[in-house]
């Protein structure tokens, strides 16, 4: 039944995996009715199906069976892009060979919305509409010998990986928050004062940044609202935001995106260009392209690759994870598995037009907050169905909305 | 060892965190790690907090001061904008960071929040709803909640 994506035939009881209670248990699915689990009334259940007896008991024979192909599913016919060398850039279209054919359990019954589907709709949808969407995975250290795709790229999604992917795109990126960097040439351009007696004696006597006091005769970089810091100090913050650390004033940035955006809110403040939502009006007049970039830590330095990585260049791939067993599954808590997927999805739909506001999802169109840990998964999908397409203008971490 | 590159900058607000700490903000790091801070910070009076003893953990990433602070509530509370993993809904420990500001202004700033909800961007939304719908009883369950939880016993 697992692979077959028809409907729910007869109404005999089934057993499912109930993810509230971690056991299995027995439902009758009624064409009429969610399917709830009968001890803990949760919805968030998987059919569950032991095609080959399994020797742990406990855990049906692929736990992540509803969300073990992640990507491939709703990947599949658009572009992935490997950053690495040792990939063929040249031919993407290999990748998709590389996924195991979709499957999604949510997919047999009709009435459970199936995330991936939706997730494929939704990209279809955006191609298009002009779309040209990208996932780029970085390979940062593993060596081309080492090039090993799992066997199925969903794989990378649980275990260490997914952790890995979780940090990066939610909490290790200083970059994620605020103004995009500086560009080069104003930083440059900054002029470069002498500390005297006037500054010295003035409320900027101090380095905002460093909170070390200026000394007489130092050299210090002075932004155009005057605000001065250390050469030191203020760069790497200028290479990271444009915005003054005392005054927010912005200075320019090399990000036409940004840019636009900006004029366009300082002028007529027409921030939506797309006409969303499919009443099918746009297609036509002005193509409006949408790039977006998701980038993907590198997911294979964990399965395989000899040891050649070396050259340690601090970033975070592969290899930190602990045993991680070549090819193999981690097995992840239930719970966590369940809050992973919560933040797996939500990330996956920053490029649909989320973003994460404040540690909670919310659109930056409608501004409406989507999840909470406590929704189950079929909610929170029902909730993104339901917003989803009007929240069409990009913004953020890594994603780019061109417009032409 | 994590401890043994500390910027300058992180040693001086440390010291000055101790020696002349904000009123009803207390921060000190741990032993064994000095970027890890155990924060206690009291409800502002003429708050449902009031009379609370609310716990927090603060940790500075190896970015900062280029990245902000990730801070924590560590005691139970009822908050339109602090969610039930004491996670945080403020600007300036997101896209408003700035080098300028310090673990000082950041725990005036978490006061000041206890000071004044806003609902109107929440974190928790049924807490927000609640606040929303019945100012009154939302009140009365932060103050209640403040004292099972946060009573400092």
């Amino acid at each position: 039944m697992a692979s077959a994506g028809g409907t729910v035939v007869d109404g005999g009881p089934q057993l499912y995996f109930c993810y509230e209670c971690n056991r299995t248990v027995t439902v009758t699915p009624s064409p009429n009715t969610d399917l709830l689990c009968p001890s803990c009334d949760g919805g968030f259940l998987e059919e569950y199906e032991d095609p080959n007896p399994n020797p742990n008991p406990h855990l049906p024979l692929d736990p992540f069976s509803p969300f073990s192909d992640p990507l491939s599913v709703f990947l599949s016919g658009f572009p992935l892009l490997f950053s690495s060398s040792s990939s063929d850039p040249q031919n993407p279209r290999n990748f998709p060979n590389l996924f195991s054919p979709t499957r999604s359990s949510y997919a047999q019954d009709p009435h459970m919305f199936d995330p991936y589907a939706f997730l494929q709709n939704h990209l279809a949808a955006l191609a298009a509409g002009g779309a040209n969407i990208e996932f780029v995975v970085a390979n940062n250290t593993s060596s081309e010998q080492g090039f090993q795709l799992p066997a199925n790229l969903g794989d990378y999604f649980v275990g260490p990986g997914l952790e890995q992917l979780i940090q990066q795109l939610a909490e290790n990126d200083p970059n994620r928050y605020g103004t995009p960097p500086a560009s080069k040439s104003a930083v440059n351009a900054l002029p470069t004062i002498t500390v005297d007696d006037g500054l010295l004696s003035s409320e900027l006597a101090q380095c905002a940044v460093c909170k070390d006091d200026f000394e007489r005769g130092m050299d210090v970089k002075q932004m155009p609202c005057k605000h001065v810091y250390h050469s030191d100090c203020i760069v790497p913050w200028l290479e990271l935001h444009n915005s003054c650390p005392v005054c927010r004033y912005e200075l320019p940035t090399d990000d036409p995106d940004y840019e636009n955006r900006t004029q366009r809110e300082t002028g007529s403040g027409n921030t939506n260009a797309v006409s969303g939502s499919g009443d099918g009006g746009s297609p036509g007049q002005r193509m409006v392209e949408r790039r977006f970039r998701i980038a993907l830590p590198w997911p294979f330095g964990a399965f395989g690759s000899p040891e050649s990585s070396g050259s340690g260049d601090g970033n975070n791939s592969g290899n930190n994870g602990g045993g991680s067993n070549p090819g193999g599954y981690t097995y992840v808590e239930r719970e966590q598995e369940k809050k992973m997927l919560i933040d797996y999805l939500t990330q996956c739909l920053l490029c649909f037009g989320w973003r994460i506001s404040c540690t909670l999802e919310a659109c930056i169109m409608c501004d409406k907050r989507m999840f909470d840990y406590d929704s189950s998964i079929s909610e929170i999908l029902l909730k993104v169905e339901e917003w989803g397409f009007h929240c069409e203008t990009m913004d953020g971490y890594r994603i780019y909305y061109n417009e032409d | 060892m994590a401890n043994s590159n500390l910027p300058r900058r992180i040693i001086k607000e440390t010291q000055r965190l101790l020696s002349e700490p904000a009123p009803g903000i207390s921060a000190s790091p741990s032993e064994d790690n000095m970027r890890y801070f155990n924060v206690m910070i009291l409800g502002p009076s003429q708050s449902p907090y009031e009379g609370g003893v609310f716990k927090l953990e603060l940790f500075l990433p190896e970015e900062y001061p280029m990245a902000a602070p990730k801070v924590r509530f560590l005691t139970k509370i009822y908050h339109p904008n602090i969610d039930k993993l004491g996670r945080i809904c403020l600007d300036i420990l997101k896209d408003k960071w700035s080098p300028a500001l310090q673990i000082r202004t950041v725990l005036l700033s978490i006061q000041a929040l206890l000071s004044a909800p806003n609902p109107d961007d929440p974190l928790s939304e049924n807490i927000a709803k609640h606040w929303k719908s019945n100012e009154a009883e939302a009140v009365e369950t932060a103050k209640e909640w403040t004292r099972l939880y946060a009573s400092g016993a």
